[in-house]
């Protein structure tokens, strides 16, 4: 398992000293990469930057502040900074030192929302705006999930879309409270007879997936 | 009235619509013409067959040819705008047209001038279709944006190939 280390407000020139580090460092007890965009694990800010907008993963995300070299870490959980300039020993141990707690996160959220990548929910109300922004695919996987009940493994195969991505999908509306298990509605409610996929009348599937292709290239989204 | 259904269509069809307007007798939007039959967009496939795209009238007095334009319908978008003095209301008059059709059917509803009336938001529609045990998906929409449209198109879509590939009964 690899972890990634996003940045956030980082000059260039340190991204990519963070980046040769983490390559070419034999010390490192876990593969780790940085990434500038998309998820991460651990995000590294200059201490100016506000957060809020990452687009995290479900996993709790370690935040991790630059600090002049002297200065307090001031608000960082457990005391975790960084100095500038940065030390490669000094990045290595911290990456190190957060390795466990990072493992751990992502099995609890794992633990949580994958409930086995087979396991299949629907949506009981659409997701809130602020879900919804976090990632441009989410829309697509939403409405599959408005219609019927999906896994993250079928989700992925609807959206084109990377079946971890769907996975963590399923967990931010776990967490919102706007999913149902099969399974967990009880008999007779309407809840469950919603959940049960609606048979669209006209041409058998097979037949409508090919006009569904042909109405996506007309579109220009094949 | 006024929310872009011909607006909506002219951004996708091939042709330009055919539409029945007439002029419009309701001083109280700002519009030149209504639709009173529909609207009427066309996309040809690579392979011949003809995608129909229909706009019906929005004043429920015209809602006996929401029944006849819903029938054998692939998907239903409704479009609200939301510098209306109520658009959840608008959204249940809607909702209430289509009861029989929104069971199976998949449809989205497209929300315009949210930039200019925040209110209500889009949560707010998700809330009022939770209450009526409907799930929906609700999008923002420019309706003289052909992307806007698109978008609402592959909305529709998606939710029908996940019927194709959903759990069955």
């Amino acid at each position: 398992m690899s972890f990634v280390l996003g940045v956030m407000g980082i000059p260039k020139v340190e991204v990519e000293l963070l980046r040769i580090i983490v390559r070419l460092s034999s010390n490192l007890r876990t593969p780790w990469t940085v990434s500038e965009s998309g998820v991460c694990d651990v995000l590294l800010l200059d201490s100016a930057s506000a957060s809020e907008t990452w687009h995290a993963p479900s996993a709790p995300l370690v935040v991790v502040p630059m600090v002049q070299r002297g200065e307090p870490a001031g608000a960082a959980p457990a005391g975790r900074s960084l100095a500038r300039p940065i030390f490669a020993e000094e990045l290595v141990d911290l990456l190190n030192e957060i390795t466990p707690d990072v493992r751990a996160g992502k099995a609890e959220a794992t633990a949580q929302s994958a409930r086995g990548r087979g396991s299949r929910a629907s949506l009981i109300r659409w997701p809130a705006q602020v879900t919804l922004q976090k990632n441009p695919v989410y829309m697509r996987l939403a409405a599959a999930l408005s219609k019927s009940a999906q896994s993250a493994e079928s989700l992925s195969a609807l959206g084109r879309v990377d079946v971890d991505e769907c996975s963590t999908f399923l967990g931010l509306l776990e967490q919102e409270g706007v999913l149902a298990w099969l399974g967990e509605a009880p008999a007779g409610d309407a809840l469950a007879a919603r959940i049960r996929a609606p048979v669209l009348s006209g041409e058998p599937a097979g037949e409508r997936a090919g006009l569904l292709s042909r109405i996506r290239r007309r579109l220009g989204l094949a | 009235m006024g929310v872009g259904k011909t607006t909506a269509i002219a951004a996708i069809s091939e042709a330009p619509p055919i539409s029945t307007d007439v002029a419009n007798a309701d001083t109280s939007v700002a519009k030149a013409t209504t639709t009173v039959g529909l609207d009427f967009g066309q996309l040809t496939l690579d392979n011949g067959d003809r995608l129909r795209i229909y706009g019906t009238p929005g004043q429920s007095r015209f809602d006996f040819m929401w029944q006849i334009l819903i029938r054998d319908a692939l998907g239903l978008a409704i479009l609200l705008d939301n510098s209306r003095p109520r658009p959840l209301d608008d959204m249940h008059t809607y909702l209430d047209g289509f009861a029989d059709a929104l069971k199976e059917m998949p449809c989205v509803i497209g929300v315009s001038r949210c930039d200019t009336h925040a209110s209500p938001s889009l949560d707010d529609y998700a809330y009022a279709l939770q209450a009526r045990g409907l799930v929906l998906p609700i999008v923002a929409v420019d309706l003289r944006r052909r992307d806007d449209v698109i978008s609402l198109v592959e909305t529709l879509l998606v939710q029908i190939e996940a019927i194709d590939a959903g759990v069955s009964p």
